[in-house]
């Protein structure tokens, strides 16, 4: 039996306005961990949802953050083979935490640290490195990013071990 | 060198708390236990770069779907909204932008022989100009915006208020108002210039804000506005998207803005003649948000709420009157 609501879709302003604003942050961090640059993710953001858009009778609302993930990534894939982003990686992540009470050496350690982690990271292969940070930075659980990658937990969970093995092994110091 | 791992997920399910207890004691007798803990709080600092979904969905409003009616949102029930939402907000096509920009082009030659490209909404309207640098601008109603690209320059004008997605490149643009200048390299934001008023709110990238007989640079990041009040005073605050890009949504929003604000806003979205009684206080401060495509709506929304005041339309006159 097909459901009644199937053909309203995402179409609806309303509900297109609250799907932008539900997924529209985390698909954009998704896409800046594949491509390393804030502005680039944002406009593949924007491209992702003219495409919802167009499709919006199609696509169910509790369907559209795992259709929108296919979608952004395959945006980023193109523009991939566009060799618009290849050779030149570079996350620039923002650090929030400042370590207090501790000795100038100890934060200058600590600073260190971080800032080698940052490179480390950025080094990752890419699906490693996005499974890690979907994860630690925004708190994703294993299953959820299992669903939106298209592959299974057992194989994320993989990714995340093969993660923190090499951030060790490429993180001298530690 | 540490060991081996036996198991390939066993440091993702000590992430997730996910071990038995023997799992966990035996990764803690680990020599290499500490350093995976603190990759971990490490971690736990870092950010992705700021993003601003309010502006971005504004962004996206602005330049690649075309604008919805508001009434849209004001009215609920699904049915409505399903029967007009495919055809309202509908994909601007590149073809219908560049006639569109070719169109003013070809008017605004026979007018300004120096080269510039002018653009115009009149009252009641709001236009999409598509800049021959690969920019787009949003002109709200009752607004005019000259543009002019050398080698060197690219160069805008604006009377009135303006959204900008302004295409990188290595040639600044710079937006010169009466009161002052927002340069740019690559980046969207909406400028509100009126009444000796400016107000500059950034949504993506970097601006730099000057004001006329003001030596200090503003600059602003994303979700970041200054404003130019009439009696020169500047204030940087964090940008009420509501009131910034309300008109993008196809309303006007107001928070704590003198009642001739309002009215002459009202004026030019709906092209009226506003009369005032004399002694009515058109400084009083208020908070209201209409919809740019209902006058009598508007009208109610807006004045309604005045107390004291009743107000009469016939055609595209209104007059106000104090009650007795």
């Amino acid at each position: 039996m097909m459901q009644a609501e199937d053909q309203s879709g995402v179409c609806a302003p309303s509900v297109f306005d609250a799907t932008f604003l539900r997924v529209a942050p985390l698909l954009r961090n998704f896409l800046f961990y594949r491509t390393g640059d804030a502005e680039s993710a944002a406009d593949l953001v924007q491209e992702a949802f003219v495409r919802l858009w167009e499709n919006c009778s199609k696509v169910l609302p509790d369907k559209a953050r795992a259709w929108l993930f296919k979608v952004g990534e395959n945006l980023f894939l193109q523009q991939v083979a566009k060799a618009r982003v290849a050779g030149r990686y570079a996350l620039e992540m923002v650090r929030t935490d400042e370590a207090q009470g501790e000795s100038p050496e100890a934060l200058l350690e600590e600073k260190e640290f971080a800032e080698r982690l940052d490179a480390a990271i950025a080094a990752l292969p890419e699906g490693s490195r996005e499974v890690f940070l979907l994860n630690r930075i925004d708190g994703l659980k294993y299953r959820e990013i299992a669903d939106l990658l298209g592959i299974s937990q057992k194989a994320v969970e993989k990714r995340m071990h093969r993660a923190l093995v090499e951030l060790r092994e490429l993180h001298p110091g530690v | 060198m540490a060991q081996p791992f036996q198991d390939d997920t066993i440091l993702a399910r000590w992430l997730s708390n996910a071990l038995s207890p023997e799992e966990a004691s035996a990764l803690r007798e680990r020599d290499d236990f500490a350093a995976y803990e603190r990759i971990a709080r490490a971690a736990e600092g870092l950010r992705p770069p700021p993003y601003d979904a309010q502006a971005e969905l504004a962004r996206l409003r602005a330049t690649r779907l075309a604008p919805q009616s508001p009434s849209q949102h004001l009215r609920s029930g699904a049915q409505e909204e399903k029967a007009v939402a495919p055809t309202r907000l509908r994909r601007l096509r590149p073809w219908y932008a560049v006639a569109a920009a070719l169109a003013l082009l070809l008017t605004a030659w026979l007018f300004w022989p120096d080269g510039a490209v002018r653009y115009r909404a009149g009252a009641g309207e709001t236009e999409l100009a598509a800049l021959p640098d690969g920019s787009t601008v949003r002109i709200n109603a009752g607004s005019t915006l000259a543009f002019d690209a050398t080698a060197e320059s690219r160069a805008a004008e604006l009377a009135g208020e303006a959204f900008f997605e302004v295409e990188k490149a290595t040639v600044p643009f710079v937006v010169t108002t009466a009161q002052g200048e927002v340069t740019v390299l690559g980046t969207s934001f909406n400028v509100y210039s009126r009444d000796g008023e400016m107000r500059v709110s950034c949504a993506t990238g970097r601006v730099r804000v000057s004001f006329a007989g003001n030596s200090e640079d503003f600059l602003l990041t994303p979700g970041n506005s200054v404003a130019l009040a009439a009696d020169g005073t500047v204030a940087t605050t964090a940008t009420d998207a509501a009131e910034a890009l309300d008109w993008l949504d196809g309303q006007s929003a107001f928070k704590n803005r003198p009642l001739a604000e309002v009215l002459r806003e009202l004026e030019r979205q709906f092209a009226l003649k506003i009369d005032l009684p004399p002694g009515l206080d058109d400084q009083q401060l208020l908070s209201t948000s209409f919809p740019n495509d209902d006058a009598d709506r508007a009208l109610e929304i807006a004045l309604s709420p005045l107390s004291g005041v009743t107000y009469t339309r016939s055609g595209q006159r209104v007059v106000l009157r104090l009650n007795e």
